[in-house]
């Protein structure tokens, strides 16, 4: 998996690609999945994920753009179908010398640990996993690994969700997500 | 076209170069004069289960001025190598049609396929006037493979590996399947009784 330092925002690029249609509220047949990603060791923050449609034959929609606080990425709502992260990024470096947008190209091999189907309405966890830095030759991009947090539980991150969601205003409507929500926190 | 536009098309051309540079890819043989110096045929074929379906893969390599192209579409690039030991690229490279039989002359020493697969998606963009990427992820083989080459071979059998993949480009299962029958009847055909072809099935990593 590589890493790439770019010149350009890459949320610019990737809204040309991504699933922009707004989401009904009240549509059931939509989930929501989420996730962390500990970027602590790695050279730029997290400020979005993209995840892949990998069954679509159809060109366009196939990627959702999924913001990120503080780790913790989620989309109140994803159509069936199988997903998996295929990119993310953030701005790192030192402030008004190196600072640059970062992208991370998380899928060139396939399979990766965020892979899911998702069959029915409900919430889907991608897991938890931290960044490691991978060693790379000089004239090389640089490379990662993402190791599973087993010390980070779905449940601990379904707290932080329910939080990012009742705390969000733009969310406010999501009632049925939310409930979606609790109702899995409740059942662990 | 303007200054930013030329600029942005100079980048896409300077990350497109290297995909055709500093490989060696072996040619089909169609004859038995094209089995020259210590070069051994290697017969077979590969397949996909399921086989792409039309537009899956998506090669968005823009001008793409060598026409880089062909050899991803609808095609396998297998890297090889003297030594068993995975890696992404080497010098030496084979490129057949999926879901075709293969006739191709390879340097006796290159025994081990190393690393290569099927590129799924290439999508070379600019971000920036300065600045191209490619976007890349590719179905990779289960590797090392090898060929069983032995002394006095001049062709050999390789057998039809089937891939089979998960709708997330990885390989699920693969294995070899003999149709050395009906593959020998066309091979001698092609290249007579001085080129003989040997059954050597091509040897899988242990799971």
């Amino acid at each position: 998996m590589h890493r790439r330092a770019l010149l350009l925002s890459v949320p610019a690029v990737l809204a040309g690609c991504a699933s922009t249609t707004p989401i009904d509220p009240n549509d059931e047949s939509l989930s929501v999945v989420f996730g962390y990603f500990d970027m602590k060791d790695a050279p730029s923050s997290l400020e979005w994920v993209s995840l892949k449609k990998y069954d679509s034959r159809v060109k366009e929609g196939e990627w959702y753009s999924l913001a990120a606080r503080d780790g913790l990425f989620f989309h109140v709502g994803i159509e069936p179908g199988a997903y998996q992260v295929d990119k993310f990024g953030g701005t790192g470096g030192i402030p008004l010398l190196t600072r640059r947008p970062f992208e991370y190209d998380y899928a060139a091999k396939g399979r990766n640990q965020t892979a899911v189907r998702i069959a029915r309405p409900g919430v889907y966890f991608l897991g938890a996993h931290r960044y490691v830095e991978s060693p790379s030759g000089f004239f090389e991009n640089g490379k990662f690994q993402m190791q599973p947090m087993p010390d980070l539980s779905e449940k601990q991150l379904l707290e932080r969700l329910v939080k990012a969601i009742e705390g969000d205003k733009a969310l406010a409507g999501y009632t049925r997500q939310l409930a979606l929500v609790k109702r899995r926190l409740a059942s662990l | 076209m303007n200054g930013r536009s030329l600029r942005r098309r100079l980048a896409l051309l300077a990350l497109a170069a290297p995909l055709t540079a500093c490989v060696t890819l072996h040619d089909p043989a169609e004859r038995p004069t094209d089995l020259t110096g210590d070069k051994v045929l290697v017969v077979g074929r590969i397949e996909l289960v399921p086989p792409l379906w039309a537009d899956e893969q998506r090669l968005f390599l823009g001008a793409d001025p060598f026409n880089t192209r062909r050899y991803y579409q609808g095609r396998a690039v297998l890297f090889l190598a003297d030594t068993p030991v995975e890696r992404d690229q080497t010098g030496d490279a084979i490129n057949p049609q999926l879901e075709q039989g293969f006739a191709i002359a390879v340097p006796r020493s290159r025994r081990f396929v190393v690393g290569g697969g099927v590129a799924m998606n290439l999508d070379l963009r600019a971000v920036s006037a300065r600045q191209a990427v490619l976007d890349r992820s590719d179905l990779h083989l289960p590797v090392p493979l090898e060929f069983d080459f032995r002394p006095g071979d001049r062709a050999i059998y390789i057998g039809t590996l089937r891939i089979y993949r998960d709708e997330f480009h990885s390989v699920v299962r693969a294995e070899v399947r003999d149709e050395y029958a009906a593959t020998a009847a066309e091979h001698s055909r092609r290249f007579g009784p001085d080129v003989p072809l040997r059954r050597a099935l091509l040897r899988m990593p242990r799971a």
